[in-house]
Formats: C-alpha cells, structure tokens, sequence
C-alpha cells in the first residue's frame, strides 16, 4: 500500500495531537532512565568499591565514549576514555562533588574539560610538528566501510521516498539538512507554522519507513528474517 | 529538584543537538542525558545515520534536478511533436490554407458568345473573370451577375480594354447556373444595351 503524498498544510488538531503522540512513542520506544542512587554510587566511590567503579563506568562508558568520539574523532579512544574516567574518580575521592545527585552534569563538565585539553593539545603538537615538517594529526571523521555502505543503502531508498515529495515539502528538507537553516529561519521565509515543519519531517520519517519495509519485502530479505525469527 | 535531563530529549532535540542547532540550554540538558542513557546514545547513532543518508539522497536529487530541468524544458519543446498534436497543427494548416485559396479569386476566361458555353466557376469563392469582348468599343460597360431565376445577384462597372473585360466578382453563394451580363452605360432614364451574356454554373468544389 502506497501512502498517499505527504502534503504540507495548515495541520488539523488531529495531525497535531498524531505528532505530539509520535514523540511520546519516540522517548517511550527507549528504555526508560534507571533512577541511579547518586548518594550511595558517591559514596561507594569514595569509599574504593569496585560495585561502585563497576557501575559507574556501566552507566556513563557508552555515553562518554560516544561523546569522545563525536568530538575528537575514533583515533586512541579507549585511552581517552579511560583517563576520563580517572579523571571522574579521582575528582569524587578527592571530594570535589559536593552534591551527589549532580553527578551527570559533574561528568559532563569533566568531559567537556577533556575535550577542550585534547585540542589544546592537538593544536600545539600541531604547531609544533609543522615547525618540524613532519606533517599534522588530525582527527578522522571520515565513517568506516560498513557504516558508508549502511548509509549508501538508506540514502538510495530515501531516494525514492524523496522524490514522491512535492517541491515545497523537499525544499523544506534541504533548507534544514543541507543548507542547515534553522527551523526558525525556515518556518519565517517559507511562512510556515512550527507544527507544519514537525510535521512534514515526521511524515516524511514514516515514509521512509514504510519504502524501506516494502524494499525488504519485495527482496525477500523479510521474509528470510520472519523465518530465521520463527525457527 | 528540577533536573530536565533526567527525560529523554525528544527525536528533534537529538537531530538538533546532532545538527548543531539546538537552542541555548537545550545543550545542556541534552548532553547530560546521553553521558548517562544508553538508549539515548543508540538513538542519536540512528539519527546521525538517517541524518548523513538524507542528505546524501538530498544532495544527488539537488544534483539531478538542473540537468533534469533543462531535460524537461527540452521535453515540453519536444512534447508539441506528438502526432496528435502535429495532426491538429495540419488540419489548422489546412484550414487557413484553404481560408486563403478560397478569398483569392479564381481567374476564369469566358470566351463563350452569349451562352452558347457553359463554364464550370467554383462556388463560394471570389472569380476573376476575363470575358472576351472582342467587336465592343473601349470604355465602360455595366455588369451584371444573374442566377436562374434572372435574379440579380450582383451589378457592377468594368471597363472593356484590349477586346476584354476584366471584372471581380463577389462569391457566388447558390450553386447552380448563372448568366454574367455585359450591358453598355445607358443614358439617364434609360436601359443599357446588351452587349454580351456568358454562361456559368456555379459547383461546390474542393
């Protein structure tokens, strides 16, 4: 079933309260935040329990990982992310967190003074090693091979998707992720309410949704997994 | 204690704290939040794959579009050589050629004496006839253009030079037979002369 073309227009109280309910079924789609007794985890720290590391690093290894890695690129990531976490412990020990629940923004501000330290550090090696000629480092951005091909092959089914969009509708979709306007500037200069642009981008979200399970379908692809599922 | 970070961030403020567009204190909360949610940071992975792959799709259909509007300007050009299009453009060819043919008049030599030939003249269309009039002095006569009732259809002057008058008539409307009419100029209060007749039979012709 195709879906009829999604159409920008003044968005009836339906659409609005369908897009307010997407987005609870958006945060509700992730598992729901584990309540964390901050005072305990502290005072676990402080007190050299390995429950305590244990869990502290479950908790934040991924998110910090994924920070490092956004900002400095993938190169001795691990390093990076161990020396942080000294860093964080350390810091609890020495009792530099006065208050425990604030523990998330606390590894927020040591990440961020990492970050900062890295650069700092990149560019005076930088200046240094130019100096030398012995060339620059510099963080690789670039994606892996696997994550290029996954992205070839959504690009080519939003392809289609795209292209069913009216004009207005993809120029909205340019604006915002090519020429990277803000919503504001956007929603101003092609007189459209928030809600409209919402809209639009959810609409088109579901569209892409729906080629890419028809695409898996017709290859067969689905089928082979509903199968692999059941047996 | 109100600590907003402690909440997922939406799907838009993930997409816009990837695309660097997130309000003044959206950073914040946002950040916080995926240092410690698993489930968040999965889902920023998504967006930033959904997000690179829109813009790639984005960016070979911006790429696409110019040549392909000149593709389509070209076609629209093109699109008039259809053939029903061109067949409609013939017929209407036609038509203004026939408009034309029929509003220039037809030259016809009437050589006959006083009907004793028949000339076939097409009807609907304006004649130019050149009427012989061999043994008439020069200088005006009356014309006159008579179906088979002798009607008068039409009256007129000519001027008979060379042994011939040449005279235009206007369409003939009714098919059938016709007598064209040489008379001389009368005096005042009086009837003109015949001088010569010719015969003619109007047909509807193609």
């Amino acid at each position: 079933m195709v879906a009829a073309q999604p159409k920008l227009c003044p968005a009836p109280a339906q659409d609005v309260s369908q897009q307010q309910s997407q987005e609870v079924r958006d945060k509700a789609s992730r598992p729901g935040y584990s309540p964390v007794e901050w005072g305990i985890l502290v005072a676990q720290i402080k007190a050299g329990e390995d429950g305590g590391m244990e869990q502290l690093y479950k908790l934040f290894s991924r998110g910090i990982r994924y920070y490092l890695c956004r900002q400095l690129g993938p190169q001795e990531l691990e390093d990076k992310v161990h020396d942080t976490f000294l860093i964080v412990v350390n810091a609890i020990r020495r009792g530099d967190l006065r208050e425990p629940e604030r523990l998330m923004g606390f590894v927020r501000t040591v990440v961020r003074r990492q970050v900062a330290a890295y650069i700092e550090q990149a560019v005076h090696s930088r200046r240094e090693q130019a100096d030398l000629e012995t060339g620059v480092t510099v963080a690789d951005r670039k994606q892996n091979p696997e994550q290029e091909a996954m992205i070839r092959q959504k690009a080519d089914l939003m392809k289609s998707a795209l292209s069913a969009l009216s004009d207005r509708d993809r120029e909205i979709l340019v604006r915002f992720y090519l020429k990277e306007q803000p919503q504001e500037q956007i929603c101003r200069e092609m007189d459209l309410t928030e809600t409209q642009f919402r809209l639009l981008k959810s609409r088109a979200k579901a569209k892409f949704g729906e080629i890419g399970k028809k695409k898996l379908t017709a290859s067969g692809i689905f089928s082979v997994f509903v199968r692999a599922q059941a047996g | 204690m109100n600590e907003p970070y402690r909440e997922h961030p939406s799907e838009e403020a993930l997409e816009r704290f990837l695309l660097k567009m997130s309000p003044e204190g959206e950073v914040e909360v946002v950040e916080t939040h995926i240092f410690a949610c698993e489930s968040c940071v999965e889902q920023l992975e998504t967006l930033e794959t959904r997000i690179a792959a829109t813009r790639m799709a984005l960016r070979e259909l911006e790429a696409q579009r110019v040549p392909k509007g000149t593709f389509e300007r070209s076609s629209q050009w093109k699109s008039w050589f259809t053939i029903p299009r061109l067949s409609f453009a013939g017929a209407c060819a036609a038509l203004a050629a026939g408009a034309i043919l029929f509003s220039i008049p037809r030259d016809v030599n009437l050589t006959a004496f006083r009907g004793t030939e028949t000339a076939i003249v097409s009807e609907g269309r304006p004649l130019h006839m050149h009427l012989n009039a061999a043994g008439l002095l020069p200088g005006p006569v009356a014309v006159e253009l008579a179906d088979r009732q002798g009607a008068t259809e039409w009256k007129g002057t000519a001027v008979v030079r060379h042994d011939a008058v040449d005279v235009t008539l206007p369409r003939i409307t009714q098919s059938g037979p016709h007598v064209l009419r040489l008379y001389s100029l009368p005096p005042a209060g009086t009837e003109g002369e015949l001088l010569r007749e010719f015969a003619l039979d109007a047909q509807r012709t193609f």
